[in-house]
């Protein structure tokens, strides 16, 4: 191809037929420069990004999910202790008003029981005293008609009858004392 | 001085095909960002749940993009996200490659003709696709007479489009071959500002317009 003859076709801008070929050139090339940039790199990480933007947030869910599955689980504990506290709490008040209960009973049956014996004690020495009252009654009876019978059976003079008095008296005592 | 040159004719079916800078232009970005994404591809490989390094760039880039086009478009057209990443990222790199000094394919009326056509074409053809009957009613809104106002409307939108990148961009390195054609004392350190200003500044903020207003505008003809 002749140089020259090239030089002279050097132009700014033309419309011709020319033209319109250049035209279909370039809009073929930029269709082709785009194609291959969009297979190349365009496309590819796009997806790179969304997928990575997809694990980041199914992540972050799944932190979200975990830590509302832990926040319920705690408060589930908490419940269950709360109610095991105020299981506790209610044992031990029942356990704490059956002792008192207990008490009560143990105490007033030991009054019972104690009045019981002083009861019967009393009886006893109400008796008692019933059988020494009689016991003394028939030892009075005893001396009494002893008495008699000495002061029937002797003469006496008023001194031996003194005498005789003092003796009874002093046996008295002396039975009194024996019984 | 910025007349697109050309590098060779080849004959398809008859056909006299000029192989122009523009052409081959295209041919060396498309390959750097090949060979780039294919490098970002082996990259992903190695990717890791924590991202650190060059990972951070590529899910960065990705990111953004993604971003740009679901706050421009909706959730439900991030789809369209495929083909603006490969635009975007050609026409960034066209336009900065005045740096390297190459001519900006985008200084190529063909290269934005082409974009705004594809803009165009997806314009209608969601239009149709989505709003069927009412789509052809919104030429006759509000009222029948505005029919032929509606349709230029519609045809000067790629033509802005195109014009406005093209204009830019071909603007920026005529005057960029302008300042480099001045004596050597005018040539130290004035240029690297004017390619940042030009090429780095206007180059990004063009990119940024061209596929905002596209999105924009599928969007509205979509219309919820």
């Amino acid at each position: 191809m002749d140089a020259n003859y090239l030089k002279g076709l050097a132009y700014v801008m033309n419309f011709d037929k020319q033209f319109i070929i250049q035209l279909c050139w370039q809009l073929f090339n930029t269709a082709v420069l785009c194609f291959i940039l969009t297979k190349l790199l365009y496309k590819p990480v796009k997806k790179f990004l969304a997928d990575r933007k997809e694990k980041i947030a199914k992540q972050i869910d799944g932190a979200k999910a975990q830590l509302e599955d832990a926040q319920k689980l705690k408060a589930q504990y908490e419940m269950k202790l709360s109610e095991i506290e105020k299981e506790r709490n209610a044992i031990l008040d029942n356990a704490r008003s059956q002792g008192k209960q207990t008490e009560q009973q143990i105490i007033s049956d030991a009054k019972r029981e104690a009045e019981t014996i002083k009861n019967r004690a009393m009886l006893d020495i109400q008796r008692e005293q019933e059988k020494a009252k009689d016991e003394i009654k028939k030892q009075i009876i005893e001396v009494s008609s002893l008495m008699a019978s000495r002061f029937i059976a002797s003469s006496m003079d008023e001194a031996t009858q003194n005498r005789l008095v003092d003796e009874v008296i002093a046996d008295l005592g002396e039975i009194k004392w024996q019984s | 001085m910025n007349e697109i040159d050309v590098y060779g004719i080849i004959h398809i079916f008859g056909q006299e095909i000029w192989i122009t800078q523009t052409i081959v232009t295209t041919w060396v970005l498309m390959a750097i960002l090949i060979i780039i994404a294919f490098l970002a591809r082996l990259q992903l490989k190695k990717f890791s749940e924590k991202p650190s390094g060059v990972q951070n760039v590529i899910e960065l880039v990705i990111e953004s993009m993604d971003n740009f086009v679901i706050s421009a478009m909706g959730e439900k057209y991030s789809y369209f996200a495929n083909w603006f990443f490969g635009v975007f990222v050609f026409i960034l790199i066209s336009n900065l490659s005045g740096l390297l000094g190459f001519r900006p394919p985008t200084a190529d009326y063909a290269t934005t003709a082409c974009l705004a056509l594809s803009t165009f074409v997806l314009i209608h053809f969601m239009g149709i696709l989505k709003q069927k009957g009412s789509y052809f009613k919104g030429y006759i809104e509000p009222i029948p007479i505005m029919l032929p106002m509606n349709i230029i409307s519609e045809i000067a939108t790629p033509i802005s489009l195109s014009f406005r990148l093209f204009g830019n961009i071909l603007g920026g390195s005529i005057i960029m071959g302008m300042v480099y054609s001045l004596p050597a004392i005018f040539r130290i350190a004035i240029p690297g500002v004017l390619h940042i200003y030009f090429d780095v500044f206007a180059g990004c903020i063009q990119t940024v317009i061209f596929v905002m207003l596209s999105m924009t505008f599928i969007k509205d003809k979509i219309g919820d």
